[in-house]
């Protein structure tokens, strides 16, 4: 039950308070099933001694006011034992809602996660706007500290989904959604879209990263910092074939000429623990596999193979392994 | 019940005894009626059957048919997911394998099971003879076999479906999947969905109308009374998906931007629409079983149903409820 993908190993108040209703419903059906079998077992019991009476038909027809009555008592307690059971869940689930809306605070940090077919594009929104920090694929949180994620989405349904921080919610083009999310436990967990949203959707997850405040504030800042230029000259031929080849018009860098908006922004790629949206874990060889053929990784998906000489490639990964 | 040979039918009608004729039928009745809703020989025949249990069994027999095709296409998944990665399938058509089983599940085994049963039973347990309008009912046969059949020929021509049984905009628009799949889909949505409707308009009037004397609706068995309410839930639910389906054609094919954010149209409206139908959907189905273990518990434990009251309005209450939780 623990794990880094699991609603039932909650490390935010939202999580604890959808476990602690997993749990409390799971206990609430397994009395029902006991009830249930139990009835079963009585009356097939029952009927055990019935057979053995000599006249079964004439038993079963029997009138008998006194057993009819009991009966009548027991659909009543029935009755109320369902009604009751809907009630308390409702009441549960209700509760659980509050628990969440609770997170509520003024001037809390807002951070916008918006889902592209098929990664996600992360914004850290701030009241100036040369502040505001865009990465993608990995959502990073202050632990204790209640944040307002802003849901959005540039094209079909998504669905953001971190079990252990949080119950889901959809991210509808058209739609701003907003959850109110508080992670309590430094760690890192795995966010999964859990809306189909076409041919990757199963390979559309990002890693939440739970960081202690101040370890939060720092990442912050640096993710704010322009990228150094490289400093060999393989990482230098490396940043003019992306500025050359196709890929700055879809992916932006900070600080350079590529500024496309159609992939993930790669300012601090190296900095991320995966590729292709929690795909790969981002190492020299996974990038170089990716680089060759994103289309053998994940098939359909809008990055088009790029023709590249070895000498390109080799660049390109010596550059983007030292975007930190 | 003299019945005028010579005259044709609309004539015999109009002539027809008062309904308090004394006399018993005679034989001749039973030709007439053998002439009218008789099936006749051959080919021809078989295609023009009207009766209740001909047309119940064919419901049956044909959405079982299509339960072992959905089922198939759900071992191929289930061999698909034994191993992370696995090659089995492509990604696309993983997608429209479980598009096509859980349309096949929803669309073409759950329902149409559960309304020929309705239709094989209702007149024997309500001690009618026919359903009210059986020709509808044959016509309502009809358009679901060819909207079954239409889905799996599209399915072997390569145009199934790909968006989920659920088929949400925008996804299923225009923009994000081009090509005939998504409209497929909403055809043969539309499609078998009228069928449904055909069939929950008769059942209703068949069981508000046509009851064997004395069969008041506080005697009539319980399996009717949870058949009653699957039709109504079905008169209710269904046209939400229909013009649903019908607005996304419109958007795909017409320009029109019911489902498109960036004109002003919103997916959430599909959403609600299609809910509106899914949610009940799934008590349509459970309904026909509550109806069987009722009637099967009461048969076999040689007992007359207990708190019969209560189940009835339970099942009302289910059928209700449905609609809002
Ligand atoms: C047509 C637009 C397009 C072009 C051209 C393109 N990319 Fe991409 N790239 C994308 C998209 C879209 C993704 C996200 C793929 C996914 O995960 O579904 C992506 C993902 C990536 C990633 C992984 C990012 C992450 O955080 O997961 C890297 C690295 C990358 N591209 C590098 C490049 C390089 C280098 C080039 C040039 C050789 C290039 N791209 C050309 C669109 C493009
Ligand atoms: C042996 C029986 C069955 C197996 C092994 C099976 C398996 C599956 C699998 C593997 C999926 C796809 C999950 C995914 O990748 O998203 C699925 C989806 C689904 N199944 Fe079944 N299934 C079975 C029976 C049924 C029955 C009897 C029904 C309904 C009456 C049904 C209704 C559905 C629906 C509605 C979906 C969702 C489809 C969608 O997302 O568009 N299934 N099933
Ligand atoms: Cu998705």
């Amino acid at each position: 039950m623990t794990g880094w993908q699991s609603a039932l190993d909650p490390a935010g108040v939202g999580g604890s308070a959808v476990a602690a209703l997993w749990w409390a419903m799971l206990a609430m059906a397994t009395l029902v099933l006991v009830a249930v079998l139990a009835a079963l077992g009585w009356s097939l019991a029952r009927h055990l001694r019935i057979t053995a009476v000599a006249d079964p038909i004439a038993f079963a027809a029997r009138t008998d006011p006194a057993a009819d009555q009991q009966a009548t008592r027991w659909v009543g307690v029935a009755v109320i034992a369902t009604t009751a059971i809907l009630l308390v869940t409702f009441a549960l689930s209700l509760g659980t809602s509050r628990a969440a809306a609770r997170l509520a605070v003024d001037g809390a940090a807002e951070i916008e996660v918006t889902g592209v077919q098929w990664w996600w594009e992360v914004r850290y929104l701030d009241s100036l706007p040369a502040r505001i920090v865009r990465t993608a694929n990995e959502l990073h949180l202050p632990a204790g500290r209640s944040i307002r994620l802003r849901l959005r989405s540039r094209d079909v349904i998504h669905s953001f989904w971190a079990p252990n921080l949080h119950g889901k919610m959809d991210l509808i083009p058209g739609h701003d959604n907003y959850l109110w999310i508080k992670a309590e436990r430094p760690g890192t967990y795995r966010a999964q879209c859990a809306e189909f949203c076409g041919v990757q959707h199963t390979k559309m997850a990002m890693a939440v990263i739970v960081h202690a405040p101040e370890e939060y504030d720092a990442w912050l800042a640096a993710q704010r910092e322009p990228v150094r230029s490289p400093a060999d000259s393989v990482a230098l031929a490396g940043l003019r074939t992306f500025e050359a080849q196709p890929c700055a018009t879809c992916h932006s860098i900070r600080g350079t000429m590529a500024y496309g908006q159609a992939g993930p922004d790669l300012t601090h790629f190296a900095r991320r623990r995966t590729i292709a949206a929690g795909e790969r874990p981002n190492t020299p060889a996974e990038l170089t596999a990716w680089l060759l053929n994103p289309q053998g990784i994940k098939p359909g998906n809008h990055m088009p193979k790029v023709p590249l000489a070895a000498d390109e490639l080799n660049a390109l990964v010596a550059y983007l392994s030292g975007l930190r | 019940m003299a019945i005028t040979r010579d005259l044709p039918t609309s004539e015999r009608l109009r002539t027809a005894p008062e309904p308090h004729d004394p006399k018993p039928p005679s034989y001749d009745d039973h030709d007439e009626l053998d002439r009218t809703w008789g099936s006749g020989p051959g080919v021809r025949g078989w295609f023009s059957a009207v009766n209740h249990r001909v047309i119940g069994l064919r419901f049956i027999v044909t959405s079982f048919v299509f339960l072992l095709l959905g089922g198939a296409l759900a071992l191929v998944m289930r061999l698909q997911l034994m191993s992370p990665d696995a090659t089995l399938l492509s990604p696309e058509q993983y997608n429209q394998f479980f598009t096509m089983h859980g349309v096949t599940m929803m669309f073409l085994f759950a329902v149409p099971m559960g309304e020929g049963f309705a239709i094989y039973m209702t007149p024997l347990l309500i001690g009618t003879r026919d359903m009210s309008f059986p020709r509808l009912n044959a016509f309502g046969y009809y358009v679901f076999l060819i909207g079954g059949l239409s889905l799996y020929t599209a399915f072997f021509l390569g145009l199934a479906p790909d968006a989920g049984w659920f088929n949400y905009p925008t996804l299923s628009g225009r923009e994000y999947s081009p090509g005939a799949r998504i409209d497929m889909y909403t055809t043969i949505i539309t499609f078998v969905e009228l069928s449904a409707l055909v069939a929950a308009v008769e059942l209703v009037v068949t069981i508000l109308k046509q009851r064997a004397p004395g069969m008041a609706l506080h005697r009539m068995p319980l399996f009717v009374w949870a058949i009653l309410v699957m039709a109504m839930m079905i008169l209710f639910a269904m046209p939400g998906v229909i013009v649903a389906s019908i607005m996304l054609a419109l958007d795909r094919m017409a320009d029109t931007l019911f489902y498109v954010p960036s004109g002003g149209g919103d997916p959430l409206l599909w959403q609600h629409l299609f809910w509106w139908f899914g949610h009940p959907e799934v008590y349509i189905i459970l309904m026909p079983g509550l109806g069987f273990i009722s009637s099967i518990v009461v048969a076999f434990a040689r007992r007359p149903i207990f708190g019969y009251t209560a189940l009835t309005v339970s099942l009302v209450a289910t059928g209700i409820i449905s609609f809002g939780l």
